[in-house]
């Protein structure tokens, strides 16, 4: 076997979805800079077009075409205008439009915040609580994905984009669709490069540990950790750091057999869908240094997650560490009902 | 900044870019993710490029990085991926991905850019900010571990350096 050719050949078959490519531009196009729009002209004679034939237009529907014919004008020119609406506890889903081509359905829905006071400055996440029923779907394996398109944190409205694909190519027919969702995730904050002003300087060697059932690793090498069930963590030392919000702090440091040991405490990861991530640091020197893996285990009952961050490392090098991490965290959780129902056809 | 719109980045170095997430992942999944997050990333960090090379490194840079933030964050996900391999139909590309999905992470995206992208060991150990000495080791090991696992089947130039293609 000429390895260099075979491995050539087998390369030339991997390549991205077509779905996969026009999400991502479609993605990358809302996060430049608005380019100039298109006269306010054009954009109404097509979504008074769109109107003839929908039988409920809604008033946000010109705002995301808008969107839709900024980021994604090739697909927008295909979808059906659906607009139809649902409110709730102050946010108003709007499915807007959709499209069914054999066996993938694309949606493109808005959430508008019509207080103006729940959402922040990020767009709300669904929380993986959300549903695209059809009775025509039936048996059989799919593939579900949302995304983010576009915030306006000025009218407070997210644009989102569901995709769902029969992966037995089964063509998804012409019917009664429903989207629905019973949860929210409002206020999302991210945090980026928070120093960790912990002070490394008298760092236990062999500090004392208590073993506990994992919930989850994280590593590059799953081989190295092989089948781990519990892990002896480091024993909570009191708060070494905090962050600001009081959601995250470093509770024990520790060095043994050539790692240093660093457990971090997380709040509302249950709830809120806080999550940390301390993986790195900086030698004195400056280098940059990733940890080896992660372990985590979970409070159930408290709603809280320990991770021990494990380094490879000299002693001697561990006073000399800066620490910093990211934190990403949402301010809130809405329950609700919504819900929206529409037909398609192929 | 790069000069190009996003859909000539996608359409220049997509492939490229999906092929080393898939090298490394071995899951369409996870590969997909990480093609979506490197070419955010020419959004969000706008690159200065000086030249065409220049700006293909970058994009295998982020990917490497992007490939090192996943493993990490890879337990974390809500759902469970289904078996998003993609087939290779005949039996000897088939078992070659067999192969490949026992080696370490590490050592396929080596494998990868010395095989299939053409960059040398320094290279690699550039774009990966690691060291030379550390890349030739992994291709040395790698190399090692496919000719056990494929029981001999790889040629004798197998272990040669190839030389650089376009």
């Amino acid at each position: 076997m000429d390895f260099h050719k075979q491995y050539r050949g087998m390369n030339e078959n991997i390549t991205p979805s077509d779905a996969l490519v026009q999400q991502t531009i479609a993605k990358m196009e809302s996060g430049r800079p608005h380019r100039a729009r298109k006269p306010l002209k054009i954009i109404l004679t097509v979504a008074a077009a769109l109107a003839c034939v929908s039988t409920a237009v809604a008033a946000n529907q010109e705002a995301v075409l808008r969107v839709l014919y900024q980021i994604a004008p090739g697909m927008a020119e295909y979808l059906q205008p659906v607009g139809q609406v649902c409110e709730d506890r102050g946010v108003k889903l709007e499915v807007v439009s959709a499209d069914v081509e054999g066996s993938t359905a694309k949606v493109y829905l808005s959430l508008t915040d019509t207080t103006g006071s729940l959402f922040g400055d990020a767009a709300p996440d669904l929380y993986d609580s959300w549903s695209l029923d059809y009775a025509g779907f039936g048996r059989g394996a799919r593939s579900y994905g949302c995304s983010t398109l576009d915030y306006d944190p000025n009218t407070h409205t997210a644009t989102y984009f569901l995709q769902i694909d029969d992966l037995n190519g089964k063509h998804i027919p012409a019917g009664a669709f429903r989207f629905s969702f019973n949860q929210l995730l409002v206020g999302r904050e991210k945090q980026e490069g928070i120093p960790v002003t912990a002070d490394l300087s008298a760092v236990p060697k062999n500090a004392p540990t208590e073993n506990h059932a994992i919930n989850g690793y994280g590593t590059m090498n799953p081989d190295a950790l092989g089948d781990m069930d519990s892990y002896d963590f480091l024993v909570p030392q009191g708060t070494l750091w905090q962050s600001e919000n009081g959601i995250c702090a470093l509770i024990a440091a520790g060095w043994r057999n050539g790692e240093l040991h660093l457990h971090y405490r997380t709040d509302g990861s249950l709830s809120l869908g806080n999550h940390a991530d301390f993986s790195t640091l900086h030698l004195a020197d400056g280098t940059e240094l990733m940890c080896d893996y992660t372990v985590t285990y979970k409070d159930f009952d408290n709603d809280t997650d320990y991770t021990e961050y494990v380094f490879p490392m000299a002693y001697e090098d561990v006073a000399g560490c800066t620490l910093t991490g990211d934190l990403y965290t949402a301010s809130n959780r809405m329950d609700g009902r919504w819900a929206v129902s529409f037909r398609l056809t192929q | 900044m790069t000069t190009k719109t996003p859909e000539q980045l996608v359409s220049v170095y997509g492939d490229m870019v999906y092929r080393l997430a898939y090298a490394q992942t071995r899951s369409r999944h996870d590969a997909d993710d990480i093609f979506q997050e490197v070419f955010l990333q020419t959004v969000r960090k706008r690159p200065v490029f000086d030249s065409v090379e220049h700006e293909k490194a970058w994009l295998l840079r982020v990917t490497l990085n992007c490939l090192k933030s996943h493993w990490r964050m890879a337990w974390r996900r809500h759902d469970t991926p289904l078996d998003d391999r993609i087939p290779f139909p005949e039996p000897e590309d088939s078992a070659l991905d067999e192969a490949l999905r026992r080696l370490t992470p590490k050592y396929r995206a080596a494998v990868h850019l010395f095989y299939y992208e053409g960059y040398t060991a320094e290279e690699i150990a550039r774009m990966s900010g690691e060291k030379p000495s550390a890349i030739r080791t992994r291709l040395t090991r790698a190399r090692t571990q496919l000719r056990e696992l494929m029981k001999g089947e790889l040629d004798d130039g197998f272990s040669q350096a190839v030389p650089r293609h376009e």
